[in-house]
């Protein structure tokens, strides 16, 4: 028997094997379900997306599930691109990889802005350890974006599959992927965009800034977090300026939803 | 088919241009190991009073 989480829930989602997951067992325990797909200029072949979309649709038939593409660009220049010159003078080549995470806050900041208008009080992302060499999916960072952004604006984020590692095999046995060893793929993936700046930031973050980085990863990604949150607070306030209702009354509402809710995905119930 | 021509010549490209940054990038890290340290321990020390 399907026990709600709450009737709604976002997912983060580009379509890969992890962000599909980690909307299936979402999904099987709300009433609707809104995939978030961002779309900033770089990435190719956005439409890929749609692809588990459908999947999804059939294996979860008692769901109403919703696809938004939404373009990110004016939050990827407002926040990613505030101050390259600053960011690069400090952070100097691991620039390569936190630019990910400069574009990932630039998503989450639309994201909030999304869940708030629609009355969403839960999201997940399928970020896994195995990709914790990228620094938005750090374990540190994780928790530190719910406290940072997520609780902030009343919204309670899972990752429900970080601990996962073999999401394509799942998918093939719950019958949702589109064909099988989709994990193997690399660069034009079936089912997801291809950024062409990721292609240099995975080589950088999984070859050399990891152990052989020592803690620049750790101290960089604080660092750069933290000068960056000011700046989504900013996109966000922004964009509520003026309307009715205010950012502080739809915040609030959520927040009297998603506080009943568990802290922890293992806390979830699961029946 | 062109898919796969594709994937190939944006390996081509992309990754070398990864591996160059990460060289440069794993020198300037480790030019920068003991200031990274300190800076280390000061995050740690303040997310303990936090």
């Amino acid at each position: 028997m399907k026990t709600d989480l709450a009737k709604k829930a976002s997912v983060l989602f580009s379509g890969g094997t992890d962000s599909t997951l980690a909307a299936y067992l979402i999904g099987r325990r709300v009433r609707q379900l809104t995939l978030l797909t961002f779309e900033p200029k770089h990435v190719l072949f956005i439409e890929n997306s749609r692809r588990h979309v459908q999947k999804l649709a059939v294996a979860l038939p008692d769901v109403e599930i919703h696809h938004e593409i939404i373009p990110v660009q004016k939050n990827i220049r407002k926040i990613l691109l505030s101050d390259l010159a600053g960011d690069w003078k400090k952070y100097g080549f691991n620039l390569t990889a936190l630019v990910c995470l400069g574009c990932r806050m630039a998503m989450h900041a639309a994201a909030v802005i999304y869940n708030l208008e629609n009355e969403i009080p839960v999201i997940v992302d399928g970020s896994i350890r195995y990709q914790s060499t990228v620094p938005e999916q750090l374990p540190s960072f994780i928790r530190r974006n719910r406290e940072k952004l997520w609780a902030r604006y009343g919204i309670r984020h899972y990752s429900p599959i970080y601990e996962v590692a073999d999401s394509d095999r799942r998918l093939d046995t719950l019958g949702i992927s589109s064909k099988g060893g989709l994990k193997k793929q690399f660069i034009l993936f079936d089912t997801q965009p291809t950024c062409l700046f990721g292609v240099p930031a995975d080589v950088y973050a999984r070859l050399f800034y990891g152990a052989l980085s020592g803690p620049a990863r750790e101290v960089d990604s604080y660092e750069y977090s933290t000068e960056k949150y000011p700046l989504v607070s900013k996109v966000i306030a922004d964009h509520f300026d003026g309307k009715n209702p205010g950012l502080d009354e739809l915040a609030s509402n959520l927040r009297m939803q998603s506080e009943k809710l568990s802290a922890q995905w293992k806390d979830v119930s699961h029946d | 088919m062109t898919k796969l021509i594709g994937r190939y010549v944006i390996a081509a490209f992309m990754i070398p241009v990864g591996l160059a940054l990460g060289v440069c990038g794993f020198m300037q890290n480790a030019i920068r190991r003991r200031r990274y340290l300190e800076k280390e321990k000061q995050i740690l020390q303040q997310l303990d009073e936090s």
